[in-house]
């Protein structure tokens, strides 16, 4: 890699070969940096690896010059780029992982009598903490059926608890990540500030789940 | 075909449990939730400068409290983070 960030700005900005010279040369570190980037998402021996890797690098070099103008200088410029590579590949990828799962519950939303978790899976067998941890379950549960819309809660439920990608939350309802996050972020304070209202803060009822954690263990 | 209309009627009126280290996690998300957080695209346009902030040693906690928060809260924003700086691995060790 030759070039520096001005350099790369210089070549990329210009036109005719010295911008075609420029694109190679990205799309060749591009392809070098992918498969390490994308490791721990993608294995090399998949099938598709080498469309993938090969796609994610266009749609990139793509993006790079639709948005160069945008790029501020706080980083290098291959930093900015790998950014934008990394979301275009991990949102391909995590598309292509959930395509065959159904979200028929996010666009109907949950039923509102229901009370999607109620119990632990594997409770603790000390039956004091069992009660406080149960009581901290339903308190919780009650601020969720509560202070929620079914859309936050079924929102919630799925990035949360699930954890559905936003992203293909977002593809499914049409809805870009952005608004999701919003969605979670109001659905996470109005339940804060019911726990704050009944007088158990989160950080109390985490102590209780973490105090006890390691009165256990030791 | 009835035993599997059984088990759905079952599934149905039983609550699903849900395992203490999730909800744990879950109430840690509460403890850490703030009036104002930014944006999953104000995250992406700060990233690079983050990530390299955090690899030259710096304290981005504080120097960048908002971008840090934000990964906390957002699982797709961390793996991206994770990829990119799996990126900025790769690239010391192809191109240094």
């Amino acid at each position: 890699m030759q070039r520096d960030t001005s350099s790369w700005l210089e070549d990329l900005h210009a036109e005719g070969v010295q911008q075609a010279n420029a694109l190679d040369d990205l799309r060749e570190v591009l392809m070098r940096i992918l498969p390490k980037a994308l490791s721990r998402w993608l294995e090399s021996s998949d099938p598709h690896f080498d469309a993938l890797i090969e796609d994610i690098a266009q749609e990139t070099m793509l993006r790079v010059l639709e948005r160069l103008d945008t790029f501020k200088g706080n980083s290098k410029f291959t930093t900015w780029v790998y950014t934008i590579a990394v979301r275009i590949g991990l949102s391909k990828l995590r598309l292509k992982k959930w395509q065959e799962v159904s979200l028929d519950s996010l666009k109907s939303g949950p039923n509102s009598d229901s009370s999607p978790f109620m119990q632990f899976s594997a409770p603790t067998n000390n039956p004091e903490v069992s009660v406080e941890r149960a009581n901290a379950l339903a308190l919780v549960m009650t601020a969720i059926e509560q202070e929620l819309t079914p859309y936050q809660r079924a929102v919630m439920s799925a990035v949360v608890l699930e954890g559905i990608p936003m992203d293909v939350i977002a593809q499914r309802l049409g809805k870009d990540r952005n608004t999701l996050y919003k969605v979670i972020h109001d659905a996470r304070l109005k339940i804060k500030h019911f726990l704050e209202r009944s007088g158990h803060p989160p950080q109390e009822l985490l102590a209780l789940f973490n105090r006890r954690d390691q009165q256990m263990e030791s | 075909m009835l035993r599997r209309i059984i088990n759905w009627f079952n599934k149905k009126q039983q609550p699903q449990p849900i395992h203490e280290k999730k909800f744990a996690s879950m109430i840690e998300m509460l403890v850490k939730t703030e009036a104002h957080e930014i944006s999953c695209n104000d995250v992406g346009d700060a990233l690079a400068e983050f990530a390299e902030l955090h690899r030259r040693g710096q304290d981005v906690k504080h120097l960048m409290p908002l971008v840090h928060q934000h990964l906390e809260m957002c699982p797709d924003c961390r793996e991206e983070y994770d990829a990119l700086m799996a990126a900025l691995d790769a690239e010391a060790e192809l191109y240094s």
